[in-house]
């Protein structure tokens, strides 16, 4: 039998089918102002995907925001307790799972199994999620994709004072009238996120084997500084935005 | 975009004084991010004042500022035995005999404006949040400014102002006039203010309503400050966020007692946006007298 | 005077504060900042010039970060390094919970 996670974020509700010990099949769907119906959309798509009746499936785990607004959830976990397990199923030698969402981050430090030892979560600045980089893409007047790519080819490091969204835009604006380039506005933006997104995952004891997960994980820009940050290679699962999905399927009861 | 509360420029002469019959004279300029000000005392009372735009270059904007204070009235820097700079450019006080931390000079100055029975000043500004203690001579007890987070600062306001369409200066009023209070938003972060307050206009809550919430938030945010050195009486408020009522008010209510109001301009007193510069001048009577140079 | 360096947002408070009146400008803070963070500057206070120790300012705003390793261990160095007892520090850090 099939079991299911369903992972309500705050802009994508995402779905995943888990069979046999493997992902076969995923669905993502925009939360909009309805994450019952999003969450139900989704689990419908990746169903649909696997070809699979929704009577196929024992079990569905739900986890995210809004976990508590799906109720056809037969379980739920945590955020923190999901990408914790998926993260060392992707990468079984891995100790520390790092996700870092549109509005809110956490790291998680597990056993072999994936079992949560110890965790810290910021849910309430958003200069330490993926928000902090999408307001300096507007105030840089590039596309999110772009910022990427654009920061690769700065050729110095700049510090950036601005330690909230608000600010970091004027900062922004005010650097780029002193006619710093792009490049290294970019780099400053993502180097700073990782400074706060390190300092986290520091208070957890530093560990050579870091997976990252999350949106924020195709970053190119952002990989790049936090795996500065911690001196470590990252490592990044395909599609990181299913992580939590799939760590909540993973800890559907036997 | 930085500018918050746009104080108007203007320049003043205290009628019916005059520096040549006095003792001492001197001179304090405060330059701060948005706006510099002087302020001229003679034998330790205002005497002239005015207040411009702080431009890109402070270094200029302390000559314009000194010099329009003393339009008219005969002075000039060589006539004023001692000057003291302070502000966030108060490096860039060139004709300045010493440069004095803006925190200090604010202490003195509030003590000079409101009187010796201040003891706890809170300064909003728009990029950031002051919560000073002083004593009866207005020398600084303890000192806490916060600059990190948007929350509690005019630029926190402006985000919230320009999300509802209304004013800034409307802001405060609009958020006193619900009929019941709301509960507070529940998270004092600008973005997540932000989110939260779509989906209370989408639930039907009125912008009063809303903005009620949010100033409610910034209230609760700038007592906590208040809180890490304590809350005395009497308290002022000053800085650009202090003609917002609707915080003022609120934090009152946290607080448990009123502020002072804004003390009366006409008996030749400056308007509270000059206490930095009023404490500036200050201390360079007491150095002066104390033989400095 | 006692300033307070740091701040408050919703993940907590962090505050590393000195007290002047305390602090003999003797830098033992300094040299024992893991993250140099601590500087001693001349300042006119009042209108006395003192050495007092302070943090820098671009680690302000950055508290929970360059102090995160002393947090950890539970063992502010600074703190430990002063013998008149002029700096404190407050750690409140809510996201673990």
């Amino acid at each position: 039998m099939a079991v299911a996670g369903i992972d309500v974020g705050a802009r994508y509700a995402k779905a995943v089918v888990l069979q046999d010990g493997r992902v076969t099949a995923s669905g993502s769907v925009a939360t909009g102002f309805d994450p019952a119906a999003s969450a139900r959309s989704a689990l419908d798509a990746a169903l649909a995907a696997a070809g699979l009746d929704a009577s196929a499936v024992r079990a569905v785990v739900a986890t995210g925001a809004g976990a508590e607004m799906v109720p056809f959830a037969t379980s739920r976990i945590s955020m923190v307790g999901a990408v914790a397990r998926a993260g060392v199923w992707h990468f079984p030698d891995a100790r520390t799972v790092v996700d870092v969402g549109a509005e809110d981050a956490r790291a998680a430090k597990t056993d072999e199994r994936g079992t949560l030892l110890d965790f810290v979560v910021n849910d309430r600045c958003a200069a330490g999620a993926g928000a902090f980089i999408e307001a300096m893409t507007r105030a840089l007047e590039v596309r999110l994709d772009e910022m990427g790519p654009l920061s690769l080819e700065s050729t110095r490091e700049i510090p950036m004072n601005a330690q909230c969204v608000i600010f970091g835009e004027s900062e922004v604006v005010s650097l780029i009238h002193n006619k710093t380039s792009k490049a290294d506005i970019a780099r400053a933006v993502y180097d700073a996120m990782a400074d706060r997104v390190s300092s986290m995952v520091r208070r957890l004891g530093v560990n050579p084997a870091v997976v990252l997960v999350g949106g924020v994980a195709r970053d190119a820009g952002f990989v790049s500084s936090l795996s500065r940050r911690l001196g470590v290679e990252l490592r990044i699962p395909e599609n990181p935005e299913f992580s939590g999905a799939v760590g909540a399927a993973l800890s559907a009861p036997s | 975009m930085a500018e918050f509360w746009k104080w108007p420029e203007y320049r003043k002469t205290v009628p019916g004084k005059d520096w040549r019959s006095a003792a001492v004279v001197t001179a304090g300029i405060d330059v701060g991010s948005v706006g510099s000000k002087a302020v001229i005392m003679v034998d330790g009372e205002p005497y002239a004042w005015a207040v411009r735009r702080t431009g890109s270059n402070s270094p200029d904007s302390a000559r314009r500022v000194l010099d329009w204070a003393m339009e008219g009235t005969g002075l000039d820097d060589g006539k004023i035995h001692f000057i003291v700079g302070t502000g966030y450019g108060r490096v860039n006080v060139p004709m300045a005999g010493k440069t004095i931390t803006e925190i200090a000079c604010h202490g003195r100055g509030a003590n000079f404006l409101w009187g010796t029975s201040v003891r706890t000043v809170l300064d909003v500004g728009g990029q950031d949040v002051k919560a000073i203690r002083v004593d009866e001579k207005g020398k600084i007890v303890q000192f806490l400014m916060n600059d990190k987070c948007a929350a509690g600062t005019g630029r926190g306001m402006e985000v919230f102002a320009d999300l509802l369409s209304v004013p800034i200066e409307q802001c405060g009023e609009l958020s006193l006039s619900v009929p019941e209070e709301p509960p507070p938003v529940s998270c004092t972060c600008v973005v997540f203010a932000k989110s939260e307050a779509v989906a209370l206009l989408r639930k039907g809550w009125s912008r009063e309503k809303v903005l009620a919430a949010y100033c409610s938030a910034m209230a609760h945010r700038m007592v906590e400050l208040l809180n890490k050195v304590g809350v005395e009486q009497e308290f002022v408020i000053t800085g650009g966020q202090s003609k917002n009522l609707g915080v003022v008010r609120r934090v009152e209510r946290l607080v448990g007692f009123a502020s002072l109001p804004a003390p009366n301009t006409d008996e030749g007193r400056p308007d509270p946006v000059f206490a930095g510069a009023v404490g500036a001048a200050l201390f360079a009577k007491a150095l002066y007298e104390r033989g400095g140079k | 005077m006692i300033s307070h360096f740091g701040y408050r947002d919703a993940s907590g408070a962090y505050y590393v504060s000195v007290d002047s009146e305390r602090c003999t400008g003797c830098g033992a803070c300094v040299t024992a900042c893991p993250q140099q963070a601590l500087e001693v500057v001349r300042t006119m206070v009042d209108i006395d010039e003192q050495d007092v120790a302070q943090v820098k300012e671009p680690s302000r705003r950055r508290l929970a970060e360059v102090c995160g390793a002393c947090a950890s261990a539970r063992r502010f160095l600074c703190v430990v390094a002063c013998a008149p007892r002029a700096v404190g520090v407050q750690w409140r850090d809510v996201t673990s919970e």
